[in-house]
């Protein structure tokens, strides 16, 4: 009897003091966080990864709540090995280079300029050329509120070419399927 | 021995309902702003509601929201369009601290009618030290047959 009760009382204990720790701002996350930096498979991810799988079956998508070192360089450096792994589905890449063209050309500038856009068979890549970084973000700015793209992306503006200039590398991705 | 029997249970429930992860983040749209006019005269106010009151055009409302840490969250948000016609669209965007990336959802958009739906808009990315915000195009006035009307209509936005 004492037992049992020794054991719910700790339990209990326990309880309270994980949700302190995990509801307060900043709060305490389990230890292997902060060593295990790259995304792992969570109930989500796997779904969004099986809808993924026809054309890319080793990929998995980000996982929620699990990347307590998350940057933008390295969700592009995802993105490049999944594009790098991902094969063409010739109909769909015409149409969404052509697409794409055609709705990112609407704000280019002198100072942003489309060098390149590829798609395979969820995801496209696109460089564009850079006077400044700052004309990235007016670039960005002015895109996301005007654009007919509706899928999700990412973009990072910190990439310099190999001609010394900087770029800005912008993956996007279909309708309905995330990143 | 109830006691106890209870002890036991309370705990054991209580360890179950651990599982969720953070806690959602939602904001009302009453907290936004307008682009490119921060103080745009065209949007009103209900509550946490916030529609378009100008039959002009859309109009654009911008509402940040807090991130307790970096992650990839699901994002959505529950709007309606207009009495008829219009509709609202929205997307959600993270930013790098330097404004050096963004990572953007795909743009939900509802139907026409006032019936509140809930945009589903899928996973952003928010890097360490960056922001989130949501950007809803809320669809223009229309009138209805009755001498009102109204104009596409936000309510929250949620990180999930």
């Amino acid at each position: 009897m004492k037992i049992i009760l020794w054991i719910a009382a700790t339990l209990l204990v326990t309880l309270g003091w994980l949700t302190f720790a995990t509801t307060r701002p900043g709060g305490a996350k389990p230890a292997t966080a902060n060593v295990v930096p790259a995304p792992r498979p969570a109930t989500r991810a796997l779904d969004v990864a099986s809808r993924a799988s026809a054309t890319a079956p080793e990929l998995v998508a980000p996982a929620l709540h699990d990347e307590p070192d998350l940057s933008i360089a390295g969700q592009r450096a995802r993105l490049e090995d999944r594009f790098a792994a991902e094969k063409t589905d010739t109909g769909w890449a015409a149409t969404a280079q052509q697409e794409l063209h055609a709705d990112l050309g609407r704000f280019a500038t002198r100072d942003v300029g489309i060098r390149d856009v590829q798609c395979r068979a969820s995801l496209c890549r696109i460089e564009l050329a850079l006077a400044t970084r700052d004309s990235a973000t007016e670039f960005m700015e002015s895109w996301l509120h005007k654009r007919t793209w509706t899928g999700p992306g990412v973009a990072d503006n910190d990439v310099v070419g190999a001609d010394g200039q900087p770029r800005m590398v912008l993956f996007v991705g279909k309708d309905g399927q995330d990143l | 021995m109830k006691t106890t029997g209870f002890l036991v249970a309370a705990a054991i429930i209580g360890m179950g309902s651990l599982g969720g992860g953070a806690a959602a983040q939602t904001q009302s749209a009453m907290a936004g702003h307008g682009w490119p006019n921060a103080f745009d005269t065209c949007f009103g106010s209900s509550f946490a509601m916030v529609m378009n009151n100008c039959a002009d055009s859309d109009h654009l409302l911008i509402v940040p929201i807090q991130v307790p840490a970096s992650a990839n969250y699901q994002a959505s948000a529950r709007a309606s369009g207009s009495v008829a016609y219009t509709k609202t669209s929205c997307q959600a965007i993270a930013i790098g601290p330097n404004n050096n990336g963004f990572s953007f959802s795909l743009l939900g958009t509802t139907n026409v009618g006032l019936t509140p739906q809930t945009l589903t808009l899928g996973v952003i990315g928010v890097p360490v030290h960056g922001t989130a915000h949501f950007e809803c195009t809320l669809g223009a006035w229309v009138s209805d047959l009755s001498g009102g009307g109204s104009g596409g209509r936000l309510i929250n936005v949620e990180l999930n």
